[in-house]
């Protein structure tokens, strides 16, 4: 499925479990204490089960911004 | 020639630590949210002077004494661990004799974790179909929490300790099931992301202290999970002539209940065909999937003939999927 920038951002809120209003684009992982390695396993099941897309395991360290996960849809043409 | 799964014996530490009594002193975490992130309410922990071994032989002889098995009928044992009573000798020779099983047995020992038991299933098979072996006692057990650092919750909240004992024979009589092909699969580029990594021959002593307790990149393990484990369900199902819909269960490597809920979520699977356990256990490794089959078993869970894909995945990297036909009814 292809996403927009909203419903992804609705996704990494519901993944790091705050409020929505806490992410946007600009957001990065030290701004939010929640963005921890366990966030960041919640990430890469919802880049599965939201996107179908399976990220090789080094590149899940990259995880650590909203851009960068905007970005790894953006490359796999799943962003609208 | 077959082979079959013929019954699993649990084993596990007495000692029950809950999540308040892991957080206590450690700062940034909650028992809530262990509860909420891993879905592990509790785990068993070994005493300081209880190993794997203890916890295999235990487990052996409760299921020798279940199944009234002939101590002599045994020709093969298998003991899967990465927490090993010495250096050297294998724990497998030191349970031979604790075991009072035959001198003509062979006893090895497989260092793998929890992609071990699937490795032992085509192993235990393998030597049954070659003729090698009739009956092939199973061991899969460890002590995981020997290698956490008390106050790294990453893992010290994951891991319980625990084995299970299996009996592996080429009689069809009163067994649980029919141990079918297996897909197995290795990608060393994984090591160091689960590994404990002083004390063996490549760094014996460090002065990092950390180095001495397990190290996990939680992320990237998850990552090779999430990539991987969808592949071998489907080279197993290739390789045996099955499609999805003929598969009644699947029993993955219980790394902990969140993480196989997201697993199954992410391939969208069936949940009903997913058994969750170990919540109140931990993840014992190469234990983790023996420990759920038997908790299924005792609960009627299966019926004779349906189809289970068992995966074992994680530390090395090392994976392996094995298909069962269920027979007990």
């Amino acid at each position: 499925m292809s996403a927009t920038v909203d419903q992804v951002l609705d996704g990494i809120a519901e993944c790091l479990q705050v409020s929505r209003s806490t992410i946007s684009p600009t957001t990065v992982a030290a701004d939010v204490p929640a963005w921890d390695s366990m966030a960041v396993v919640e990430l890469v099941f919802m880049l599965q089960r939201d996107y179908d897309l399976t990220l090789p395991p080094a590149q899940a360290t990259t995880l650590t911004s909203v851009e960068a996960v905007l970005k790894i849809l953006r490359d796999a043409g799943k962003l609208a | 020639m077959k082979a079959y799964l013929h019954s699993i014996a649990t084993e596990l530490a007495a000692r029950v630590q809950s999540n308040d009594e892991l957080v206590a002193g450690v700062e940034g975490w909650t028992a809530d949210r262990i509860r909420t992130k891993t879905g592990i309410a509790e785990r068993r922990i070994a005493a300081p002077d209880e190993t794997a071994g203890d916890l295999c032989f235990r487990a052996a002889e409760k299921l020798i004494a279940a199944g009234n098995i002939d101590r002599s009928t045994i020709d093969a044992l298998i003991v899967c661990t990465q927490s090993p009573d010495y250096f050297l000798p294998s724990t497998a020779c030191v349970l031979q004799d604790r075991l009072q099983l035959p001198q003509t047995v062979a006893a090895f020992d497989v260092t793998l974790g929890c992609s071990g038991y699937t490795y032992g299933l085509w192993l235990a098979r393998s030597l049954i179909l070659s003729e090698s072996a009739k009956n092939v006692l199973l061991l899969a057990g460890d002590t995981y929490s020997k290698y956490c650092h008390p106050k790294d919750l990453s893992v010290a909240s994951l891991f319980g300790d625990g084995a299970t004992a299996s009996l592996i024979t080429d009689q069809a009589a009163n067994v649980w099931a029919e141990i079918g092909p297996s897909v197995l699969g290795t990608d060393g580029r994984g090591a160091p992301n689960l590994i404990v990594k002083a004390g063996a021959s490549r760094q014996p002593t460090s002065e990092i202290p950390s180095d001495r307790y397990l190290h996990m990149k939680g992320a990237e393990i998850a990552s090779f999970a999430v990539s991987t484990v969808k592949g071998v369900i489907e080279r197993l199902l290739d390789k045996v002539g099955l499609k999805a819909t003929d598969v009644d269960g699947y029993l993955f490597h219980q790394a902990n209940p969140v993480f196989v809920q997201r697993l199954v979520s992410a391939y969208k699977l069936p949940p009903e065909k997913v058994p969750v356990g170990l919540a109140s256990i931990g993840n014992t490794c190469s234990a983790t999937i023996p420990m759920l089959l038997e908790e299924c078993a005792q609960a009627g869970r299966f019926k004779p003939g349906q189809k289970l894909v068992l995966v074992g995945f994680g530390v090395g990297y090392s994976w392996a999927g094995t298909l069962l036909e269920w027979k007990k009814s």
